[in-house]
């Protein structure tokens, strides 16, 4: 069947299998930057998007679903020449080791900084924990993202 | 101590920018026309015949291009550890056998079209089993009469196969028993821990294909590329000049991607089908049948004196490697290896065990490689004889661990599955980890505390000391190759793997360090066996020590030549350096720039291409050392432990990128506090692991950790690159026993076994 | 991949929605999060009736009743404000605990309670807040969440669709849940919902879910006729827990064991009871 919707603010269109899910599709149309641990059950949280501007694992939500609708992969952030300020922080702050969790957490970091411009400790570290980390251990991340709020409140003024 | 402009400094990590933003830069970021996708058939049961195999109504199916079973690919015992050669493991495994060892092993594997098309075709794979009897327990396969899980003719460098030895050593310096018998404080204990496993974030995965030269190159997430190269090539029986292994960037590896796992299968479907072949694992197959730490039963046996000085340290230990000895002999030594000499006071050591084999999921390399199991007991242990002595266990550390300048005979007996080589520390911070450790943690004030805080809650403290190892002096060896463009910019070819780690960005930092100019005018490029040269790889801490030298070593010569040139050109008479880019006369303030240099070399005058290739074998393993406190609290009415406030103060030599050794420390410690409060595989009575998945097997989220502290302790280590030692994987020792440490400090009761669940808390305290 | 599927339907009326699941029953499957889909692949499942396009995400607050869409997600009912009319203080944190952040964007209040796994918290969390259930087979019925969940609401659902929950927002009733997880992100081991109605001091009406048992949640009648008729005094509180310890109907599973489990759930009901004890006797002073 044909699938029709918003990827990183411009519309797409793919040819899709009925049982296929978003993350699937995402892949095979090329869209690398967004990774899975091969989960396949939403727990780990490495292939996260925006959906609607909802961070949700993108293995856990069948294509069909996705009609008409907005989805952001961090190729919504940054690209190598100019980085989101989330993008900046993370690597100034020691917060990205292998990579593979960050597209994910970048995406979480920037709906909680969407809605909560001014998040706590306690608040950035539940919003994450939905997000598996093996090499950060989180800290660096927690920290990064506070700074990431702190140049955005910035960047607002 | 000297500051550097590049070692030392926060440089943003080389890949970084690839990383946040997505780029595809991973194994299967990546797709060729025409690539097959595998799936492997898994057994369901222990420990079975394979008496009949039928794959061809899975080769009929439309899109199904290959299928291998025993029958159709070359029997050759190997072993999958990616080691030097000839590695210390035994060879035990076979692409495919005609027996099944665990629950989760290789039956069959299916090349095809599509997942979809791989998956049913696995489906149409008819095997005929006759089920054996499993050994589930390790104290099981040594009994008489116990089946035989290796029975293979072709099996080697197993000790003794037909007991289901894998590994055997019987140790002793001094004479321990006298000495345990003259000893004023005794204590002995036995220590247990579990089956965790790495859990990488991106699961095993291998792409294979064919080059326009037919060579086959495979693009896989290993730990070792050279090792897969060798192990393929004798396995496949396939010269090694015809094969070229290539890692891209890796998401996370931690040991468990230090095997040659699933990357014979893509070269056997590549080199039947000509076609581009991909295999990745699934999570449940990444956690039952990949690689995960050895469960170990360790017991020792302390005896002190009155003046708290030890007389004897008795290790012993039953590991489990599961059912394939890979990595089993050398993660055995290494529990004893970089535990023992730790408390080199004690003049009267022994270290005795067996490796054995188990219907299990198979053990391998897991970052500590033995001594988070060595350390759990034996820092226990430590704490159990400062409460017979009355004493301050910190105190009792004290008395007794190793220093700068000190050696231990262990060092010499001890080494990778053989005899050791012998070392003096040349570099020891502990003192001051300990100390400062103790300052920031506020371990006199907080443990002179009353420990119930509110009704039934309780906080405790604890601590433990450990030391690691960096590479393996006289088996590793690392090189690397560094040239420079005409404009001054260089390239630094390393075989060293950045796992994520950060070593590509270490290594050019200390090649820039050595030559004089800043990072961004060197690009780093990594572990591609046709054109970077070699380096044993990712495991052992060594890639800031070794790789790290030979790339400094490297350095050095491309400094030399440069310099040559320069002071032709210049006409100098002084000294020259270079900083920033800039060639210096010291004194007369003559300049040259790289570039002048470069253009003069490649197109000028006495052209020559201005490059060095180095390499380095160590012949010591200088330890990092670090000192962790721990404060937990303990919820008595539901058994929960909760980690409050974790210090870890380490001394690693010199930190090459502070932000990247914090990375590193902390990250450890939070895998360590997993193994402690609740990570483990758990089996049912067949054999089959219940909690192949993140829903039951525990990983700590961000929820769970407590504020972590880290205190870099800076020491200077003469025979590392800048003073540098390493850092990968020392802090994973520190959780276990710190935290049981601490929990007993709160209530008094001994936590031994791994993980500390909440239902074994509730238990000791005699509540249910 | 779910393989076998051949057709995502995206109908805009339940009755449409309906009309395709008996067409192709028993090959059709609605999905509402979707997430009980990628857990488990059912072989016969050949139509997907996606239900994001019918008029099922709505939150009203009407004549003392909160009102939620099935299409809701926990997320989305996390953010509304009038949670804190049904179970002030209670139901937020109770559902925060729910699953990951991630997929409490995903999980459906209809999903979760169609699916109802042993370790679900909604099931016991609305079957503790006495709720209601509405479901359309046809025709608009609206059923007693517990009554529901004695009849056979498997087989009921094969050919209904779950249209809301209802929940009373009861002045006099006030709420406690918890659950026992290993890390701060878990399934609950065991999870319990207590709802009691005061009149002049004493008890009025105790209602008491005990869910994650591991098995489906079951109400414990003995321990709320102990409450019923009495003042949630210290001694009251201590009876009943240790009424609970003797006869808690739990079992064992690979996580945790039938005895723990019985010490757990007299810990939970001591929580839960002291938690609605502070919440009354400060809501008398006031």
């Amino acid at each position: 069947m044909r699938v029709q919707f918003k990827l990183n603010h411009k519309e797409v269109s793919f040819n899709v299998h009925p049982g296929e899910s978003l993350f699937e599709v995402l892949r095979r149309e090329g869209n690398y930057e967004v990774k899975g641990s091969n989960c396949r059950d939403g727990s780990c949280g490495a292939c996260t998007v925006l959906l609607d501007g909802v961070p949700v694992p993108s293995c856990t939500i069948l294509i069909g679903r996705v009609e008409g609708r907005e989805v952001e992969t961090v190729e919504s952030l940054g690209d190598m020449e100019n980085l989101h300020p989330l993008e900046r922080a993370f690597l100034e702050n020691g917060a990205v080791q292998c990579g593979y969790c960050i597209p994910g957490i970048l995406l979480v970091a920037k709906a909680l900084l969407d809605r909560n411009p001014n998040p706590s400790r306690e608040e950035i570290e539940e919003e994450l924990s939905g997000n598996i980390c093996r090499c950060t251990g989180y800290v660096q991340q927690i920290e990064a993202i506070e700074r990431a709020a702190e140049l955005l409140r910035e960047e607002r003024k | 101590m000297k500051k550097y402009r590049v070692v030392g400094q926060e440089v943003e990590k080389v890949d970084g920018r690839a990383l946040v933003t997505g780029q595809p830069v991973f194994t299967d970021d990546f797709s060729l026309p025409g690539m097959l996708y595998g799936k492997i058939l898994r057994s369901p049961y222990a420990h079975a015949l394979i008496k009949e195999i039928n794959a061809s109504e899975a080769e009929k199916l439309k899109g199904v291009e290959a299928v291998f079973t025993y029958k159709n690919v070359p029997r050759k015992a190997y072993t999958t550890a990616g080691q030097g050669y000839p590695e210390p493991s035994p060879y035990d495994s076979f692409i495919f056998d005609k027996k099944v060892r665990f629950v989760g092993d290789r039956v069959a594997a299916v090349f095809a079209k599509s997942l979809s098309i791989a998956e049913e075709a696995l489906s149409l794979i008819k095997v005929e089993y006759e089920e054996l009897p499993a050994i589930l327990d390790p104290e099981d396969a040594l009994k008489d009469g116990a089946p035989v899980i290796h029975d293979e003719p072709e099996i080697q460098g197993a000790h003794y196969p037909s007991r289901n030895i894998v590994s055997h050593v019987d140790l002793e310096i001094g004479n321990v028993d006298q000495a345990l018998r003259d000893s004023d404080f005794v204590v002995e204990g036995i220590w247990e821990t579990q089956y965790a496993q790495h859990c990488p974030m991106e699961a095993h995965i291998a792409i294979a294909y064919l080059d326009e030269r037919g060579k086959l190159v495979i693009r896989s997430s290993t730990q070792v590329p050279f090792h897969a190269r060798r192990i393929l090539s004798f396995l496949l029986g396939i010269p090694i000049s015809k094969i070229r292994v290539i890692k891209p960037r890796i998401g996370g590896g931690f040991g468990a991607k230090q095997e040659v796992l699933i990357e014979d299968l893509v070269a056997l479907a590549t080199l039947k089908t000509k076609r581009p072949a991909r295999l990745e694992l699934t999570r449940e197959e990444e956690f039952v049948s990949s690689r995960t730490m050895h469960p170990m039963k360790v017991k020792v046996h302390l005896g002190a004196d009155k003046e708290g000085m030890l007389k004897a340290i008795d290790m012993d230990i039953l590991s489990n490697t599961g059912a394939y000895g890979t990595h089993g002999p050398t993660v055995f030594f290494n529990a004893g290896s970089k535990t023992l000499p730790l408390y080199n006071k004690a003049e009267n050591v022994r270290f005795t065990g067996n490796v054995v084999y188990t219907n299990l999921p198979v053990a391998g390399a897991y970052r500590g490689y033995g001594a988070t199991e060595g350390y759990f007991a034996l820092e226990c242990a430590i704490d159990e004889l400062a409460r017979k002595m009355e004493i301050d266990p910190l105190i009792l550390r004290q008395k007794n661990h190793i220093r700068s300048g000190e050696t231990s005979p262990i060092f010499k007996k001890l080494g990778e599955g053989r005899e050791g080589v012998p070392q003096t520390v040349e570099s020891c911070g502990l003192e001051e980890c300990i100390e400062k450790g103790r300052e920031l943690f506020e371990w006199d004030k907080k443990r002179s505390l009353p420990r119930e805080v509110a009704p039934g809650i309780y906080r405790g403290y604890g601590m433990a000391i450990m030391m690691q190892g960096s590479a393996i002096p006289l088996v590793d060896m690392a090189s690397a190759t560094i040239k420079m463009n005409e404009d001054g910019s260089f390239l630094l070819l390393v075989g060293a793997t950045d796992l994520g780690t950060g070593s590509d960005t270490i290594l050019a930092q200390i090649a820039c360090e050595e030559i004089g100019i800043p990072v961004k005018n060197i690009t780093v490029y990594s572990s591609d066996t046709d054109f970077t040269p070699f380096d044993k790889g990712a495991y052992a801490s060594s890639t800031t020590y070794l790789s790290g030298e030979a790339v400094r070593k490297a350095a050095r010569k491309v400094k030399e030549q440069i310099l040559e040139v320069a002071h032709i050109l210049l006409g100098a008479s002084g000294d020259l350096v270079i900083e920033d880019s800039l060639v210096k006369e010291v004194g007369t303030g003559k300049t040259l720039t790289l570039e002048e240099i470069g253009l003069r070399s490649f197109y000028m005058a006495d052209q020559r291409q201005i490059q060095a290739t180095a390499s380095h074998v160590s012949e010591v393993s200088p330890p990092p050392f670090a000192a962790h406190f721990v404060e937990v609290e303990v919820d008595t009415r539901t058994g929960k432990i909760t980690p409050i406030l974790y210090v870890a103060a380490v001394d690693c030599g010199v930190a090459v990128n502070p932000q990247l050794t914090r990375g590193q420390i902390i990250g450890s410690i939070v895998n360590g506090l997993g193994f402690a409060l609740s990570e483990g595989l758990v089996f049912n009575t067949r054999g089959m692991p219940l909690n192949p998945n993140f829903l039951d097997y525990k990983v700590l989220s961000s929820l769970d950790i407590p504020e972590i502290e880290v205190i870099l302790v800076e020491t200077h280590e003469p025979s590392g690159p800048f003073g540098a030692k390493s850092v990968a994987e020392i802090c994973i020792n520190g959780p276990l026993p710190a935290v049981a440490n601490a929990v007993y400090d709160a209530l008094g009761i001994q936590l031994k076994k791994a993980p500390f669940t909440a239902e074994s808390v509730l238990r000791l305290l005699g509540k249910i | 991949m779910l393989k076998e599927v051949v057709e995502f339907y995206a109908p805009r009326e339940l009755e449409e929605a309906h009309g395709l699941l008996l067409k192709h029953y028993p090959h059709a499957q609605l999905v509402g999060g979707g997430l009980d889909l990628t857990w488990r692949e059912r072989k016969e499942t050949r139509y997907l009736i996606g239900l994001d396009r019918l008029p099922l995400k709505f939150i009203k607050s009407e004549e003392g009743t909160l009102e939620v869409g099935a299409m809701v997600t926990i997320r989305e009912l996390l953010e509304n404000e009038a949670l804190e009319n049904v179970a002030p203080d209670s139901l937020k944190p109770a559902l925060k605990a729910i699953a990951t952040p991630l997929l409490r964007g995903v999980i459906t209040v209809g999903g979760s309670l169609a699916r109802a796994y042993p370790w679900s918290d909604l099931p016991a969390l609305f079957l503790g807040l006495e709720s209601k259930i509405g479901i359309f087979d046809g025709k608009y019925r609206v059923f007693e969440l517990r009554e529901f969940y004695e009849g056979d609401f498997r087989e009921i659902l094969r050919r209904a669709l779950i249209t809301k929950v209802l929940i009373p927002q009861s002045k006099g009733r006030y709420f406690s849940y918890r659950r026992f997880t290993r890390t701060g992100v878990d399934i609950p081991l065991l999870n319990q919902a207590v709802s009691l109605h005061f009149r002049e001091g004493k008890i009025e009406h105790a209602r008491i879910f005990l869910g994650a048992r591991p098995g489906f949640p079951l109400e414990l009648e003995e321990i709320e006729g102990l409450l019923e008729g009495k003042e949630l005094s210290e001694s009251v509180i201590g009876e009943t827990c240790a009424m609970l310890r003797e006869s808690a109907p739990v079992e064992s599973d690979f996580r945790i064991s039938k005895e723990f489990r019985i010490h757990l759930a007299g810990v939970l009901l001591e929580e839960n009871l002291r938690e609605i004890k502070g919440k009354y006797e400060s809501s008398i002073q006031a």
